[in-house]
């Protein structure tokens, strides 16, 4: 559910900003998320 | 107790006290020589293993303490020092005292014996044990800094931090495992210097699924774990992922110096490298898997050195010291079979049995010439040789190198010169020269006693010698060799040499010479081989105790051997002892004087001629333009009776010094089984044994070193006759 969301914000915006400051830790499932969309971003020329 | 047992681990134990002695004088030397550290090791392993298996609990225990600081040098915990150095030879030497109170059969040491080790264990445990300064926590790990870190996926590294390359396997989020758990764990082993997170493995964002694991990671870390430790962090992943586990620069080397330092039981060569912690198990059987995998695929199979390199689970170089070492040990295992441990007993009555059938042969061959029979002489002709040869080689299995007693002095020259405060090395050459057990046995006195005078009187301490124009090391060179027929052994120092003035006054005052008595140099230095004789102003621990070469030469000619000293007055002193090979069967040449038979030991023996008309009274002869003197034997013995028509001169040489001995006749070459002459002839001059005939009867053996000395003792007398002193 997660990935799908964060790729429907990514296309539907030129920058996409997350605030992780609340958070106290990360999986690695969130980690690859974070890298799967980095490189999505970089692949469609968006930050 | 099995006897043998107990007498084959005293053996070996003696044999690995010297090792340990050997190696800890190297070691002192060469404090960086990881070998030194590694043999004193497993000498001391070897020995509290042997005590083990023979129950001599004392001495396993006083081991077993040693071998806990020994372990801690060669962990690089504690640094070389010439104290520690001199602590564990004093261990050494009270393991040597161990062994004799098991040996004796003793239940336990003396308590004197006792208070001395518990002495040694003390000091051990106070200055290596407790507050050991720890060499490795005085180095601080030399800390990579973060490097970029490349995607390898497994290559060889070259920098001094681990490298460990893990791909997580898809399913490991479904199992419940979280790759970054992982890294957490690492880091209670050590320090992440540089990460890189590689995620090749992810796939177009329509196909990648959230629940799988598509991470892998390329990590630089400072540990000081081992491989295994490092390993076991990823345990519970580790059939589901792709580990490499890469060594530092460092470490390759600490592997190699593990693999040196291995005992020496027959391993393969993966067993080597789990040992060494250079392979985990798991690498090793992941690599035997590959490797049967490749066995099944192709006719040719890798071996598995090969297999784990291409892994890359280990360094090439690792693989290769683990193969040459895996081949030493096998080549070593070889000889070791090859040998055999014989009772000294088996081969002296060996020999005695070898002298009893050259002297049957010798009969029978008598009695073969004097039936004429052809085909009897030929038959003995041959039997005789292969007695020979019999003969050769019993002899040769007494044969020892001298380098086994040479080495010996390696410690008493260290400490010999620590306690006199003078900078000493000892050279020595020759050591493979070889002579027989029973000379070499008696020889270590003798040696000593010069090796100590060298050390004590010889060499002068450093700032002596660097007034006289010397390097502020002396040296103390022993050597040995072959020289016709005998064996040659020097104790060369480069000290102040001999004082011709003291040793002539001191021997004026001790009436061993008149006032006016006119000495060579040679005849004034060799005075000092008389009873009673010591210039030394000073008795020391050392030497100068005033009863020491005239025992060095009694003990010299019992071996029937010479002892003389040639000395350059500021340069240093050479003793130079000859002895015989063997004091067991010689080859001899066979004379007769009237109707007794005189042997002449062949070796020296250079040719025979007649004797000419020479007058009665002249005792030289012209050989070929050199005056050659000679002694009549007739006289020497004396033997009386009618002169036969021809003389014959038996021209034979001596360190270097011809002289003829007048004979009868001559009888040919006798192999000549050496039997003591009994104490009732012990002060018989010119005669150095005695030997059975064929026929029965008994012929004396000559003693060619004392007639040499005797004609020219004789022609100096005479030469200084004609030319009178002119002081």
């Amino acid at each position: 559910m997660l990935k799908k969301r964060l790729l429907e914000a990514l296309i539907t915006t030129e920058h996409l900003e997350f605030d992780l400051s609340e958070g106290t830790s990360m999986d690695s499932a969130g980690l690859q998320l974070l890298i799967l969309l980095k490189r999505e971003a970089l692949a469609r020329e968006k930050n | 107790m099995d006897e043998e047992l107990t007498s084959l681990f005293v053996n070996e134990c003696r044999d690995q006290l010297l090792a340990m002695e050997d190696g800890l004088l190297c070691l002192e030397q060469d404090p960086e020589n990881a070998d030194s550290i590694g043999a004193i090791f497993r000498a001391a392993h070897t020995i509290k293993g042997g005590a083990g298996v023979v129950e001599c609990q004392f001495m396993e225990r006083f081991t077993h303490k040693v071998e806990n600081v020994l372990d801690k040098l060669r962990n690089g915990e504690l640094p070389v020092s010439g104290e520690l150095c001199t602590l564990i030879l004093e261990c050494c030497d009270h393991l040597g005292a161990l062994l004799e109170v098991f040996a004796n059969g003793l239940p336990q040491p003396a308590p004197e014996v006792q208070a001395r080790g518990d002495v040694l264990l003390n000091r051990l445990t106070e200055r290596f044990l407790l507050d050991a300064p720890t060499a490795a926590s005085e180095v601080h790990l030399p800390v990579e800094h973060a490097d970029e870190v490349e995607t390898s996926g497994g290559g060889i590294v070259n920098t001094d931090a681990w490298h460990i390359s893990i791909r997580f396997g898809t399913e490991v989020l479904k199992y419940g495992m979280d790759p970054l758990s992982f890294l957490h764990y690492l880091c209670s082993l050590g320090e992440i210097t540089a990460i890189e997170t590689i995620t090749d493995g992810m796939p177009p964002a329509g196909l990648m699924d959230p629940e799988c694991c598509y991470l892998g990671f390329e990590i630089h870390f400072q540990t000081r774990a081992s491989k295994a430790q490092i390993e076991q962090v990823f345990e519970f992943v580790r059939d589901d992922c792709t580990l490499h586990i890469l060594p530092p620069n460092s470490k390759i080397d600490e592997y190699l110096k593990l693999i040196d330092q291995l005992p020496e039981d027959s391993m393969r060569l993966g067993e080597i490298l789990v040992r060494a912690g250079a392979l985990t198990q798991s690498e090793l059987d992941d690599g035997l898997r590959a490797q049967c995998r490749a066995r099944q695929s192709a006719d040719d199979s890798p071996s598995i050195g090969r297999v784990l390199v291409e892994q890359n689970v280990v360094h090439q170089v690792v693989v290769e010291a683990a193969a040459s070492r895996q081949a030493a040990v096998g080549e070593k295992k070889t000889v070791e079979a090859r040998m055999i441990r014989v009772h000294a007993d088996k081969l002296d009555h060996l020999i005695d049995l070898v002298g009893e059938m050259v002297i049957s042969g010798a009969g029978a061959n008598l009695l073969a010439q004097r039936s004429g029979q052809s085909e009897l002489l030929e038959s003995t002709s041959v039997l005789l040789r292969l007695v020979e040869d019999i003969r050769d080689a019993a002899l040769q299995l007494r044969m020892v190198q001298i380098g086994e007693t040479f080495n010996r002095f390696n410690r008493v020259v260290r400490d010999a010169s620590l306690e006199m405060g003078k900078s000493i090395e000892l050279v020595i050459t020759g050591a493979e020269t070889e002579l027989d057990k029973s000379v070499v046995e008696k020889l270590g006195d003798p040696l000593m006693h010069l090796v100590r005078n060298a050390i004590d009187h010889g060499i002068e301490a450093a700032e002596v010698r660097m007034a006289r124009g010397k390097s502020p090391t002396g040296t103390l060179r022993l050597n040995a060799c072959h020289d016709s027929g005998s064996v040659v052994i020097e104790v060369i120092d480069d000290g102040g040499g001999l004082p011709k003035e003291k040793i002539r006054q001191k021997a004026i005052d001790k009436g061993l010479i008149d006032a006016g008595a006119t000495l060579s140099d040679n005849e004034l230095v060799n005075l000092i081989f008389e009873a009673g004789f010591s210039t030394a102003e000073q008795v020391t621990n050392i030497s100068g105790r005033g009863v020491g070469m005239d025992v060095v030469r009694r003990n010299i000619q019992s071996l029937r051997g010479s002892i003389n000293v040639d000395n350059t007055e500021g340069q240093g002193a050479t003793f130079t002892i000859r002895l015989p090979l063997t004091l067991a069967i010689i080859d001899g040449f066979l004379t007769g004087v009237g109707r007794a038979a005189y042997v002449v030991p062949l070796e020296s023996v250079v040719e025979c001629i007649e004797l000419s008309e020479v007058g009665e009274k002249r005792n030289y002869l012209n050989l070929r333009g050199e005056v050659l003197p000679f002694l009549r034997l007739r006289e020497v013995f004396a033997i009386g009776g009618e002169l036969p028509a021809r003389q014959n001169v038996v021209i034979v040489q001596f360190a270097g010094q011809k002289a003829g001995l007048v004979v009868d006749t001559l009888l040919g070459e006798f192999q000549t089984v050496i039997k003591p002459l009994g104490t009732l002839f012990k002060h018989l001059r010119g005669v150095g044994g005695a030997t059975i005939l064929g026929s029965g009867e008994v012929a004396l053996i000559l003693d060619v070193p004392a007639l040499v000395k005797r004609v020219s003792s004789l022609e100096t007398l005479s030469h200084r006759k004609l030319s009178p002193a002119t002081h």
